[in-house]
């Protein structure tokens, strides 16, 4: 597969092109209620050659994975109309969908975030979403296929 | 205006946002994932930030003048501008809205006004300055081409 820097089309050091040089082809789900938000991941996992997807709410989501798409990564907001992120990823872990689900939220408070791991996530992260955070995420899962 | 002179105010404009505090890493961390093939995306993250916050500083505004206030309510809209404006790096947007968080934890109303008043001077006041920042994108982007 060609280099992610390539892709990019930016000029990147050495070491940033190894560690984004992914052994597989990995797609993920972005889901958010926000759009601004769904941009803002979709640009950061583009930029690292990770083709993505997304969706509104957790209902979404479910529907998405349980008609068979399967991606390597999901990006959960907890927060979102119709079904939340926590909802989303316990019935999911139910359904026996064990895809990474990286917890993405602006909560804070630390039994908040135990609340929404507590439903399956493997990792929460509180809001933004930074860069290095979904690198290693997307390395973790990349070494693992 | 020369395309030098353009960048230049613009990057000065940027600098003064990071001095002043109004903006934070998170900011330089969008402008990273700006390029060539998508050369709007900051412009639509910001345009993106405001119809969000407007429309939650609106719901915060009828909800804060209810007779009894539903501090679950607001809590979970602060929340959502707290998450946005973090993701956007507009920092002191985001301070205000931990701090307005914590009165409604406490059921101050009082504490809730006050800190409904920061957030809004807080937004417009990054907001204004996104507006030129946007300005001098698009002066930027319209002179390159056809100086090439």
């Amino acid at each position: 597969m060609g280099s992610s820097a390539e892709m990019k089309g930016k000029n990147v050091t050495v070491d940033e092109e190894k560690e984004m040089n992914f052994k597989n082809k990995l797609t993920a789900l972005v889901v958010d209620d926000s759009k601004m938000h769904r941009l803002i991941h979709k640009k950061l996992l583009a930029t690292l050659g990770v083709e993505s997807q997304e969706a509104e709410n957790g209902k979404e989501a479910v529907d998405i994975c349980l008609s068979g798409e399967a991606f390597n990564l999901i990006l959960m907001d907890y927060d979102m109309p119709v079904m939340d992120g926590r909802e989303a990823t316990k019935l999911l872990r139910e359904n026996g969908v064990d895809t990474m689900i990286l917890g993405i939220t602006a909560r804070s408070r630390e039994w908040e975030r135990e609340e929404f791991m507590g439903a399956g996530l493997n990792d929460c992260q509180e809001k933004p979403l930074t860069r290095a955070k979904l690198l290693s995420a997307l390395q973790e899962v990349d070494a693992k296929l | 205006m020369s395309l030098d002179l353009l960048k230049q105010q613009r990057d000065g404009l940027l600098c003064s946002m990071y001095n002043e505090g109004l903006l934070d890493q998170q900011f330089d961390q969008l402008l990273a994932l700006q390029d060539a093939d998508s050369p709007g995306f900051i412009e639509e993250v910001i345009k993106l930030f405001c119809q969000d916050s407007e429309r939650i500083l609106g719901e915060l505004t009828k909800h804060m003048s209810q007779p009894v206030v539903d501090y679950t309510k607001i809590d979970a809209y602060v929340h959502q501008l707290k998450g946005s404006s973090a993701s956007v790096g507009a920092q002191l947007v985001k301070c205000a809205c931990i701090n307005f968080r914590q009165a409604c934890e406490e059921n101050d109303k009082e504490g809730c006004m006050l800190a409904l008043n920061m957030i809004n001077n807080e937004y417009y006041h990054v907001r204004s300055k996104f507006e030129i920042m946007i300005q001098l994108e698009q002066r930027i982007l319209a002179y390159s081409p056809k100086h090439q």
